[in-house]
């Protein structure tokens, strides 16, 4: 028996659960009676976005509480833990609380922290709304992101245009998808 | 009208009436009051749109085509077969996820049934999902067709 790509099928069940069992045993079927790879990744990509359209015009405010929930988390996240996480003598002693600088606490790495914070974002709009709400959470990030790059290079961007890019279009998009695709919730495939 | 719940209006207002150049990055710093009146007015415009997608019950041109699929093929309709008949027809690749999507909406609105069933082993233990046409389908295709007919005619006239 011929078995379709499992990465396919693994984004499949994980970013739209809600794909009909159907719609995967017509993909088998079509698979084994010799469709190539390239066309069951096809397959997976339109029914990603089919069923993802679907949940959008079943339930609209839903998708917008999934996009502002998101979009909160990072915003507060960022504004109040992002620092104190990274350089937490620096945060005190801008606070007034305490001048610890001399004691050189081991602080954690923004590029472990921010991709985390990302993924937790991820983990949260998919974890208290729909799977399929990721992407969408996604995309108004990436269309937030392409707008912020946009302005820093219409200030002058000259230095680190290329980790500006990487960051805002892979590393912060993919951290978005792997926190919602790994929540532990099961819904079940109808 | 879309009824919008509070915590969304009560977001909306924040987002309108408060100092946002606390937290909003720079590109953003620069919109007045009114552009973010008018941001507003395109998001509220944007959930209309997708709350009337949902409503709407006139056929689109793809569920046309798989309302049509589903007379022709009969009582063996599902995924897979109708995908065929719509490439063989079209000559583009159809999306079988896309075809249950629509399959989907047309049993909403009752112009298709479907029943489930049996599972087999080529589908990985997965039954499949039969639909057959209603009679309200079938007079919901015909009245296309005569629609379709009658503007064709028209657009004879004209050329």
């Amino acid at each position: 028996m011929r078995q379709p790509p499992a990465p396919a099928k693994w984004l499949l069940t994980r970013l739209a659960p809600s794909t009909p069992e159907s719609v995967l045993g017509d993909l088998q079927e079509e698979y084994e009676a010799g469709r190539s790879t390239g066309w069951y990744c096809r397959q997976v990509c339109r029914a990603i976005v089919a069923v993802t359209v679907r949940e959008i015009t079943a339930h609209p405010v839903l998708t917008v509480r999934a996009a502002f929930v998101g979009w909160a988390f990072l915003f507060i996240f960022f504004e109040y833990c992002f620092q104190l996480l990274i350089s937490p003598e620096e945060w005190l002693f801008v606070r007034g609380i305490a001048d610890i600088r001399s004691w050189n606490i081991p602080a954690l790495s923004r590029h472990v922290v921010a991709p985390l914070a990302c993924a937790g974002a991820g983990w949260i709009v998919a974890r208290f709304h729909k799977r399929e709400m990721v992407l969408i959470f996604v995309m108004t990030v990436l269309a937030w992101n392409l707008m912020e790059v946009m302005y820093a290079f219409r200030q002058g961007l000259r230095e680190g245009w290329l980790i500006a890019i990487v960051v805002n279009f892979a590393v912060v998009p993919v951290s978005i998808l792997v926190g919602g695709v790994l929540t532990a919730r099961t819904e079940s495939v109808q | 009208m879309l009824p919008i719940p509070m915590p969304l209006l009560v977001g909306l207002g924040f987002v309108l009436f408060a100092d946002v150049r606390t937290f909003v990055p720079p590109p953003f710093q620069q919109i007045g009051r009114s552009g973010r009146a008018w941001i507003l007015l395109a998001f509220t415009y944007f959930i209309t749109i997708i709350d009337q997608m949902r409503r709407r019950d006139y056929l689109g041109q793809f569920e046309l085509m798989v309302l049509l699929a589903v007379i022709r093929i009969g009582e063996d309709a599902y995924g897979v077969p109708i995908a065929r008949e719509l490439e063989a027809a079209s000559g583009r690749e159809v999306g079988i996820g896309s075809v249950y999507a629509a399959l989907e909406r047309l049993e909403e609105k009752s112009l298709v049934s479907s029943r489930t069933g049996d599972p087999t082993p080529e589908r990985g233990g997965r039954a499949k999902q039969y639909f057959h046409v209603t009679s309200k389908g079938l007079k919901a295709a015909r009245e296309a067709r005569r629609t379709f007919v009658r503007l064709w005619q028209l657009k004879g006239k004209t050329a």
